[in-house]
Parts: C-alpha cells; structure tokens; sequence
C-alpha cells in the first residue's frame, strides 16, 4: 500500500492581525503546519505500521515549505516532495491541479498510489475544497472529514463525521480522504527522528516536469480573491 | 471564435489596448479589459501592451472547455436542494432565499437541482424557484460525488449558469469541489452574505476567516460559473406561497 | 557573532514543550505530592529518545550537544523540576561521566542502554563527612586480584534509588590526596555490596529521588575504572562543568515559568479597580524579573556555544550556577510576592516552583563555593 499525504504550510493563528488601514491580514511569525495535517501525519504513521505503507508527503507552494515537510520526516515518511510553485493561495483550481500533477509524477516515479490523505480544513478558512479538488483531478472516489479509516483489501471503511452524526462509506481504492481531527491523537515524534528530519532529502518538482504550463492554470480567473478583512466589532 | 485572452491580474487597465483596437473589440469592466466576441485576433493589442496581460488563449485546455469564453455567456443561478414529501431541508431553503435575491437583482431565472419527493419539490416552487429539475435519492455507499456529479456537471454545462449555491454541508463538500474542479472554476467558502457587482455580474461574497475572529470580503478571479457555499442560518427563508408558478422537470 | 539557535536546536525545543505540556506540567503537583519519580513519564521521554538527548549519536543518542542540552533541560524544567532533575542528572553527571572519559569499550557497554532510558545513570561524589570539601571523601577502593573493593557510604546521591549506573569516587590512596589519589569507578547496582539506604526527604523537587548508597565490599571489576587511575577528581570536575551550566538552565526555566504564571495572575487579579499589571509597582517587579531571565538566557547559551565549540569553560559554568542560581531564586521569590497569600498555598503551583528552585544554589556545589572558584581564577588572572 502506498500513501500519499498532502501538507499544507499556513499561517500561524496566533501570529496574525489585520490592517485597518488596507484590509489586509499580516502574518506576525513563522508559517506552520497546518494544525489539521498533524493528524493526517498521524494517520499515515499508523498506516506504515500497521499496513506497512509506503509513506510519502508531499507540499506544494514557495521554499519555505519545506519546512513542514520535515515533520513528516520526524513522523516516518519514507519520502518527500516539495512541488516549488508560486501560484495563488486562493486559486483553489490550479493548487488542486498542480497537486494531482505532482501525484501522478510520484506514482510514476514510485509506483501506484493507493490512497492520497489531506486535511479536513484550515484555521483560515475552515473546511478545505482541495482534496475533493483533486479526486475530481485524479478521477478517485474519495471519503471526506473521516474520523475512522478501515483497510479491508483493497477496499476502505471510512466512518465520516458529519454535524455529529457518523456515516459508514465503503470506496475502493484508489481513494481519496480528508482526515477529521478527531480521528486521532498527533504523536510527539522522536527525537533521533525529528533531528534526522534535517539531514533528510526533499525531492523538488516543477511545475514544467508536471507538464503544466501557465495555460494550465486557467490565468488566475479560477482564484477566490480577497477584496477586503476586517475584523468585527 | 477569438483566442485572445487578458491576464486579469496583470491588466492594469491603462486602456492602451482598448485606444489600439480598431474593431472596439475590448472594452473595460472593473478596472480591467475585457475581449469582446467579434475579436478577430489581429494581434494588434498584443503588441502594444506593455504589461505582458494579453496572450493567446489558443492551447488553452481553459478556454477550450469553456468557462473563461466570456462572462456574458453564463445567465442564470441554480441552486441545489434537499428534501422529502413533507418539504425542503433547513438549509436547502436558506440557500434557496440567498439564489432568489441574486436571481432578482441579476434579472434572471432561478432554477434548482433538487434530490427529493414531489412534496420537495412543490416546496421549491412555492418558495420561489422558476424551474426545479428533480430526481429521486440515489441509494449510495460510496458517497454523493458517484452519483449527483455527472447529471450535475451535464446541467451546469448545458444551461451555463453563472452562479450556482450549495448549502454548507457533507454533501456540497463532496460535490461542488469536484464541479469546480471539472469547471475549472472558483469555489466560494461558505459565505454569509451575498451581493453581485452589476457591471462585471461578479459575485461577492463575506466569508468567516480564523473562525470568525476576521470576516473577508470575496470576489472571483472572473470564472464562471461562481460555485459558493451558504452558510447556514445566514440567510432568512423565503415564505411559501402556494400560488407562485413554476416548472417541474425529472432529472438525470 | 550569531546568536540564533538552529532550526534543529528550534525544532527540538518545540518538542520537548510539547512533551512538557502533555505529559509533564499536568503531573507536576501531583508527583509533588507523591514524592516519587514518575517513571510513566521517563518511559515515555525514553520512547521519545529523550533520554539521550546529550549524549552521542553513534551510542544511540540524540547528540544535541551543550546548547541542545540546555533547552532541553530548560523547558523540562518550566513543567517540573522534580522529574527535569532525575532526567536531567541520569544524562548530564549520571551519564557524562562516561562520555567524558569512558573508554571505547565501556561506552559501547553502557552508552546506548542510558540512551534509552533503559539504564539510569546517577554521580556518587558526597558523603557525610565531605560536602563542599569534596576532596575529604572516605570512601576507599582496594584491589584485590581482577577486582577493585569499595568501601564506604555515600549521600544524597539523586537518583539512587533505582540507579543501575553510578559513577563512585573513591580514595585508591590516601597518601596522593585529591589529585592522584582519587579513582572514579563504573558501579553497576547489580555487583555484589552494593546497598541502597535510606531515601531521602526533601523541600522541594519531590519527583527527582535521592538516597544514600552503602558500598559494603563491593567488588568492582578492574576495567570499570573509569579514566585514569587516580585523576578521578579530574572527571569529577570536568563533568560537573557541564553539569552546573545544565543546572543554570533549569534555573532559566523555573524564572520563565514563574514570570509566565506571574503575568496571567496580574492581569486577572483585580485590586482597587483594576489588574495587578497596571500597578507600576507591579509593572517594576515584572520588568526586573524580565531582565533577569534575559540575562541567564544569555550568559548559559554564550557558555554553552563555548563548549560546543570546544572552549574552555569551567569559569563561565560556575559564574552560570552561581548567578542563575541566584537571580532565579529572587524572580521566583518576586512571583510567590505577587501573587499575595495564593502563593503561599500549596494548590498553587508557584509555591512548589518556590520550594524547587532553593536546591539550585546548593547542588552541584553551593553558591559559596562557585564564588570561591570564580574568585580564585579572578585573582589568578589581575581580573577578568
Ligand atoms: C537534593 C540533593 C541532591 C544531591 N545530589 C547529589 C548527587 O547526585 N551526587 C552528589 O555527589 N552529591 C549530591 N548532593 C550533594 C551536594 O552536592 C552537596 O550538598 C553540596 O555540595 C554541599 O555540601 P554540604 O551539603 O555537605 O554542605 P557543606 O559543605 O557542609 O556546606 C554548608 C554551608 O557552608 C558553606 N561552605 C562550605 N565550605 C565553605 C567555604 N570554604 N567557604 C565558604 N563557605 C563554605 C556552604 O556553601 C554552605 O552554605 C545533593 C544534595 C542535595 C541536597
């Protein structure tokens, strides 16, 4: 079995605040990992064990990303990829297609993906489109805000959670899933790993390698622009 | 039909191209141009603009598909809607009164996709929807994105509409990033608020940021259709009047 | 001159706060009250690699380094200094002694199980008769064929109680005095003569244990000599220099920690109308105790990017013990204050932190006793 998990880096909740004056947000502090994906990390580290997964992460966005990538490391990732691109945070359409682009690059460089995990949402926005996004992108059934996940053969059990209620979902994979963050506890990770984390390789993709060139990418109409924040009195 | 095509964010709507076209074939919408249908591709703009925001559209995957034709091609708001015999679910009746508003101030028809009974669906119309396409649940273990997508895809596809609204719930999460992703399109997060610009027809939507602590102001980059999600209890429902008119059609 | 930490020592500090967090602050009244190490929580650091995060990579350990030692010991120290002093003591003099000047041979055999945590590591220096004055030990080691034999008692000697490693000092000859005399030995608590006493009970830091430990013709085998035959007064001193810039550090967090509680109290204790905080008498306490932090916290992590870079350091590490030890005292000593009649009280945390802090300036040689070191090398040099 081979899992794919999707990260995100985002700005850190506490280390933001709004300008009156443009109606912009500015970020006070480092990026992190998105709180979300911490679960999704966790998930993956159980699959390795317990399906002895093959466990890659991959992040997508400017260099810094490379970051949270790392604490994938320090959870047992077998591999990452950072896919070095600079498109809209907001353009939900070619961060999805960019995305599915560096998945099937994987899969052919690493061998079928059975299953891609990616966060619920983000502390930004809440719940996230992305995932769906790119099971539309990759063709893949998908099982979304899981807080259970079952592997029987080639077939998963997700137990969604919904406005607190439960719903049992039965897909094949291929899959996609979108990780509830109440389906587990995030490790601490080891030491020795988290420090190995640093010495580990990242693969860098390019958009040009995933063949996408900027007329993949629909111009930037496809972006959710932000005209405005402000905070509520 | 024309290839050319404006890079939004680029345009800094100098309207140096709009001076050099001969067949007026450009023209200015929010502050940015926009290329008219009877284009002819003479190239002429793509010379004289100085900000590199006019290119080819011609290996396109995007424009081939459609979406980023014109704006003007896209009329109409759908909505999707839940429901059983007795009537429409909460949230499908707010998403229901938010698509009224805007299918009036845009002046165009309000239609939906409902899964459910023929007592939804007269619900739907009396509530204000001018065609309710309907169709029974789909008995489904794999989730709604294996059932709904396709017909879905195929009516958005077919009637061009330029807004369409889900309620914020599991199922529009399954559904409508698949339809925006197959549409190549903006998905609004769930909004609370909801008002066109009347020239350029671009939805704008507030939407809650770090858990409400911000609210933000949204807009599209110009895609069509404009997918947004509802929040719920935002908007108030529209009453039923049993008198209203409107057409009911099965769909795929 | 570059004064930011790496992204690996970051990255570690971020951890063991989290472990901190999680598994640490929450038991810290309760293992007050139970005056026990809680070896959940050293299983779990021993899970975690925590157990070595001072000693080298190749033995199984973390190898951090001084600096990375010292956030480690510093945030252990915010949750509890008790438990932070029994992990604390197990790798820095319990373990050290042997990074120091083990041979090949005996770090293979004994690094990597410490490292674990499936070996705890303790240092048998005091006894009763010998303090501050370590040189009058008593305690004698007599050869006998393949084997050396103790003789003797030591004291307080923290995590005695279920150490399996301790490193003993001994007079191999009393002629020699101190330098020359002394031999420092690798006792293991499973050789023959070796007694655990009496547990001791302390004012504070009740989740670090200390007993006194009987050697009762304890045979020892002779390649468990550790160092060099009589310079054991030398390892004793080396490793302590590291051990007193750890001890500094755990002072650095007990002061942050107390700042932080500090902070929260006076802004939500409301008097005459208003928060603490807006008192400006408040407001001095809470900029001193600021300043004071920012001074350890620059002093122990310049000494400790000394020795990671190879320096000597035995000044600098006193000047750390004697001023940390110090300074923490009275910024915590200003937070049980501003806390009025609740610090006094055993349900509030500051008045354990109060009661922790007091041993920092009489372990691993008191304040007195730094001042004499600092003093002499004062005189030695014209000044500093
Ligand atoms: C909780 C705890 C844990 C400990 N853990 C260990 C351990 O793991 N291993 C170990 O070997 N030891 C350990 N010790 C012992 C500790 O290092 C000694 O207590 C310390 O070195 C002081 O010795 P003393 O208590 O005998 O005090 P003394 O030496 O009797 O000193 C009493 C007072 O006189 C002062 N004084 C002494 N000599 C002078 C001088 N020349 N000039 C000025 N003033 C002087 C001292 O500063 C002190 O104020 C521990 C002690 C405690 C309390």
């Amino acid at each position: 079995m081979r899992v794919i998990v999707l990260l995100k880096q985002v700005p850190d909740p506490g280390q933001i605040g709004v300008s009156r004056t443009k109606g912009t947000l500015f970020e006070k502090g480092k990026r992190i990992l998105n709180p979300a994906d911490e679960h999704v990390l966790e998930l993956a580290a159980e699959l390795k064990s317990k399906e002895q997964a093959d466990f890659v992460a991959l992040a997508s966005g400017p260099e810094p990303v490379v970051e949270v990538l790392r604490r994938a490391y320090a959870f047992g990732a077998d591999q990452c990829y950072h896919l070095v691109e600079e498109l809209d945070e907001g353009d939900h359409f070619a961060k999805a297609r960019a995305l599915a682009g560096a998945i099937r690059l994987i899969a052919k460089e690493r061998g079928e993906v059975d299953l891609v995990l990616a966060g619920k949402g983000s502390p930004a926005w809440g719940a996230g489109q992305t995932g769906a996004r790119i099971a539309a992108e990759l063709e893949l059934p998908q099982a979304l805000w899981v807080a259970k996940l079952r592997v029987h053969g080639r077939e998963l059990e997700a137990t969604q959670l919904a406005g607190g209620e439960e719903q049992v979902r039965r897909v094949p994979m291929p899959a996609l899933v979108t990780v509830d963050p109440s389906a587990n506890k995030p490790r601490i990770p080891n030491a020795l790993l988290l420090m190995k984390a640093f010495k580990r390789e990242v693969k860098k993709l390019g958009l040009e390698e995933l063949g996408l060139t900027p007329d993949a990418f629909a111009a930037g109409s496809t972006q959710v622009r932000i005209v405005r924040t402000y905070a509520p009195d | 039909m024309h290839v050319t095509q404006i890079v939004s964010e680029k345009c800094t709507g100098c309207e140096d191209c709009v001076f050099v076209c001969t067949l007026k074939a450009i023209r200015m919408e929010g502050g940015k141009a926009v290329i008219l249908e009877h284009c002819t591709d003479c190239k002429d703009c793509w010379k004289r603009c100085g900000d590199g925001a006019i290119y080819s559209g011609e290996a396109s995957a995007a424009a081939a598909a459609g979406p980023q034709k014109s704006t003007e091609d896209w009329r109409g708001v759908l909505v999707w809607l839940e429901g059983d015999d007795s009537g429409l679910q909460t949230a499908s009746r707010e998403v229901l009164a938010a698509g009224r508003r805007l299918a009036d101030d845009l002046g165009v028809y309000l239609e939906a996709y409902l899964v459910g009974g023929a007592g939804a669906a007269r619900d739907a119309v009396f509530r204000g929807v001018d065609r309710v396409h309907q169709r029974a649940p789909a008995a489904t273990h794999t989730g709604l994105a294996s059932a709904y997508e396709s017909p879905l895809l195929g009516l958005i596809r077919e009637r061009h509409f330029e807004i369409v609204l889900f309620p914020d719930s599991l199922p529009s999460w399954e559904l409508a990033p698949r339809l925006a992703q197959r549409l190549q399109t903006t998905l609004y997060p769930p909004v609370s608020a909801l008002t066109v610009d009347f020239e350029t027809r671009d939805l704008l939507g507030t939407i809650h940021a770090y858990g409400g602590a911000y609210f933000s102001e949204v807009t599209t980059g110009g895609a069509r259709p404009q997918i947004a999600l509802v929040r719920g209890s935002a908007f108030p429902e529209t009453s039923a009047d049993p008198s209203r008119e409107g057409e009911i059609v099965q769909a795929a | 001159m570059d004064f930011k930490f790496t992204e690996e020592q970051e990255a570690i500090r971020e951890m063991v706060r989290d472990f901190v967090d999680q598994e640490m602050r929450p038991r810290a009244q309760a293992i007050d009250e139970e005056e026990k190490t809680d070896f959940n929580i050293i299983n779990k650091a021993a899970e975690l690699g925590l157990m070595g995060v001072s000693l080298p990579e190749e033995y199984g350990g973390i190898g951090q380094g001084k600096v990375g030692f010292c956030i480690f010991v510093e945030e252990m120290s915010k949750g509890c200094a008790g438990t932070a002093t029994a992990i604390g003591c197990h790798q820095s003099i319990g373990a050290m002694t042997i990074v120091v000047d083990g041979t090949p041979e005996q770090k293979q055999k004994y690094l990597p199980d410490m490292a674990a945590g499936k070996k705890i590591g303790a240092f048998a220096l005091t006894e009763p008769n010998a303090g501050s004055d370590a040189a009058a030990i008593q305690t004698t080691a007599t050869k006998d064929g393949d084997y050396w034999i103790l003789n003797g008692r030591k004291q307080w000697v923290t995590n005695g109680p279920f150490a399996n490693v301790v490193t003993v000092f001994a007079v191999t000859d009393k002629g020699l005095g101190a330098h020359g005399g002394v031999t420092a030995f690798i006792v293991e608590n499973t050789f023959p003569g070796y007694v655990v006493g009496t547990k001791d009970h302390k004012m504070g830091i009740r989740g670090s244990e200390s007993c006194e430990l009987i050697f009762d013709n304890c045979k020892v085998p002779k390649e468990n000599i550790l160092g060099q035959f009589g310079a054991g007064f030398l390892t004793a001193m080396r490793t302590l220099d590291m051990g007193r810039m750890t001890l500094a550090a755990g002072c650095l967090g007990g002061a942050k920690e107390a700042l932080k509680l500090s902070v929260k109290h006076c802004s939500e204790r409301f008097q005459f109308g208003k928060p603490l905080a807006e008192q400006p008498v408040v407001q001095q306490y809470l900029a001193q105790m600021a300043a004071d932090i920012y001074s350890m916290e620059s002093m122990i992590y310049r000494t400790a990017a000394m020795a990671d870079n190879g320096q000597k350091y035995s000044r600098e590490s006193a000047i750390c013990k004697l001023f940390c030890s110090e300074t923490s005292g009275r910024v915590i000593d200003t937070a049980v204050q501003l806390h009025g009649g609740l610090g006094y009280m055993r349900e509030h945390p500051i008045e354990r932190i109060y009661r922790d802090c007091r041993i920092n300036r009489i372990f691993e040689g008191t304040s007195e006793i730094q001042k004499l070191v600092i003093a002499r090398d004062v005189l030695k040099k014209g000044g500093y």
